[in-house]
């Protein structure tokens, strides 16, 4: 091996704590992310709620709900959460989703459906599962 | 010569490459990314089943395999979504929106705070859905007493300018029949469940809802069908659903009763219903992509063309379409061009009639 590509080589023995220090932040900063919903079982009727709470959340960042239906699709719930979604300074984040317009349309039966908060790009930071009966 | 001989081959692997490349490129359009599909509309109505049934089988057949998440954007009657679409949607083809009849009456009226026009989305597909006008068996047991019972009924639906309520209200132009009252003020669901009750006498729905839960009560002979829209045929013609073959388009229904073809002012008016009823019926659930993002099509059409001919899709969609026929690609896009070469008397005359008889807000 030439004298750059040595240059160029970071030994293993650097590469391996370094690798676990990012997964360990990385890890850290996921975790920090929560969601949760009260109450966690909630009756399977057209003036339903549940309100949605959540923790650890980049203040300011822009987030989105979804809501997961009995066909296996997910659904942006923006215009069913009152207040709308907004991450507070504190990274907290609460609303209620009213969720009668999918029972009413049988999209929600008696089950366990997750609601995910999600970035920008509707890709998941967290869920939680709420019970329909 | 062995040179030469090597030149060509470096072409042809160059081509072959690039070609391979070109392929990949245009098959990964879509991988590790997420369909957004605008519905503008509440979940369970037409656009939202018509959406469902593509967020369901599109990835299945689109290369890459996207995400599809569904995102409902209501108020305005449609008008938040498409104004969002038509303004302010990327145009990379992760924002598709599923049209509705409204909007395309919006669009083609300039009702009040339209800013867009939906000749300016390129079509993807369009699933027409068709409309049955039905009354109660009890009040009038069959289609040919209609005319003597007409007075006593209570006709319900949405409110205008939907576009089962301006069928409704174009079809009593056309037929001269009068109603006791008739309330514009339901959705899909209260208005079938007003129906149900007792409520209302009539109504006009979509032929899927009709199929699933109203056509079982006409077989008892507790709802009488009256006349359905028909669709736009091979014919170019309106025709009947084959589902409800047995039901007459309205110029039918008028020439069963009043035993002649109508003439004078009453056919100038049935020939806008029925450049009305070939546009509206046609483009009832079609696919949009954003203005300016025509090139996206090259990415879909595949896919879609191979979801078109997967045997559970066409199970799937033909609860909803009850024999008609989607229009894709090439044909999508004549066909409303074809149509809208024909508008130049009727839409100044649903601009007018819409806004003199039932003071929708129309931009000047």
């Amino acid at each position: 091996m030439n004298n750059i590509l040595k240059n160029c080589v970071t030994p293993l023995s650097r590469v391996i704590p370094t690798a676990l220090a990012i997964a360990l932040v990385g890890s850290v900063a996921a975790a920090e992310m929560t969601l949760s919903a009260d109450p966690e079982t909630v009756p399977l009727t057209r003036e339903g709620t549940v309100t949605i709470n959540g923790t650890g959340f980049e203040p300011g960042s822009e987030i989105f709900m979804l809501l997961a239906t009995n066909d296996g699709l997910e659904s942006d719930v923006a215009e069913y959460l009152e207040p709308p979604l907004t991450v507070g300074s504190d990274g907290t984040v609460s609303t209620t989703l009213s969720y009668g317009a999918f029972v009413r349309r049988k999209l929600l039966d008696e089950n366990t459906y997750a609601v995910s908060v999600t970035d920008g790009g509707y890709n998941i930071l967290a869920s939680t599962d709420v019970n329909f009966e | 010569m062995d040179k030469l001989r090597s030149i060509a081959v470096a072409v042809l692997v160059t081509i072959a490459l690039f070609g391979a490349v070109s392929q990949a490129a245009a098959e990964e359009y879509y991988k590790g990314k997420t369909i957004t599909i605008v519905v503008p509309h509440g979940p369970g109505g037409g656009a939202d089943r018509v959406s469902r049934l593509l967020a369901e089988y599109l990835p299945k057949h689109l290369p890459g395999s996207p995400r599809v998440v569904l995102r409902y954007m209501l108020g305005g009657q449609s008008l938040v979504a498409s104004n969002w679409f038509y303004n302010s949607a990327p145009k990379d083809g992760t924002v598709i929106m599923t049209g509705s009849g409204v909007v395309a009456v919006n669009s083609l009226v300039k009702t009040q705070g339209v800013e867009y026009d939906t000749r300016d989305f390129p079509v993807i597909m369009a699933f027409p859905v068709g409309v049955i006008t039905y009354a109660n068996g009890g009040k009038v047991p069959s289609a040919t007493e209609f005319f003597d019972r007409s007075k006593d009924l209570i006709y319900g639906g949405n409110p205008m300018p939907w576009t089962n309520t301006i069928h409704f209200e174009l079809a009593k132009e056309v037929l001269g029949f009068e109603v006791a009252n008739s309330i514009h003020g339901y959705d899909t669901g209260t208005g079938r469940t007003a129906f149900l009750s007792g409520e209302i006498d009539m109504t006009v729905e979509g032929v899927a809802h009709y199929a699933g839960s109203i056509m079982p009560l006409a077989e008892k002979g507790e709802v009488t069908p009256l006349w359905q829209s028909g669709i736009t045929g091979e014919s170019g013609k309106l025709e009947r659903l084959s589902m409800i073959s047995d039901v007459p388009t309205v110029r039918e229904f008028y020439v069963q009763q009043f035993g002649k073809e109508p003439e004078g002012e009453t056919e100038k008016v049935l020939n806008i219903f029925e450049w009305y009823s070939a546009y509206i019926r046609t483009f009832n659930k079609p696919i949009y992509l954003p203005p300016g993002a025509e090139d996206i099509l090259a990415h879909l059409d595949g896919g879609v063309a191979s979801m078109m001919s997967d045997p559970d899709f066409q199970a799937a969609s033909e609860k909803i379409l009850l024999g008609a026929q989607i229009y894709t690609g090439e044909s999508a896009k004549k066909v409303r061009a074809d149509i809208l070469a024909n508008s130049e008397e009727a839409i100044p005359w649903l601009r007018n009639w819409l806004s003199s008889e039932y003071g929708v807000k129309i931009n000047e």
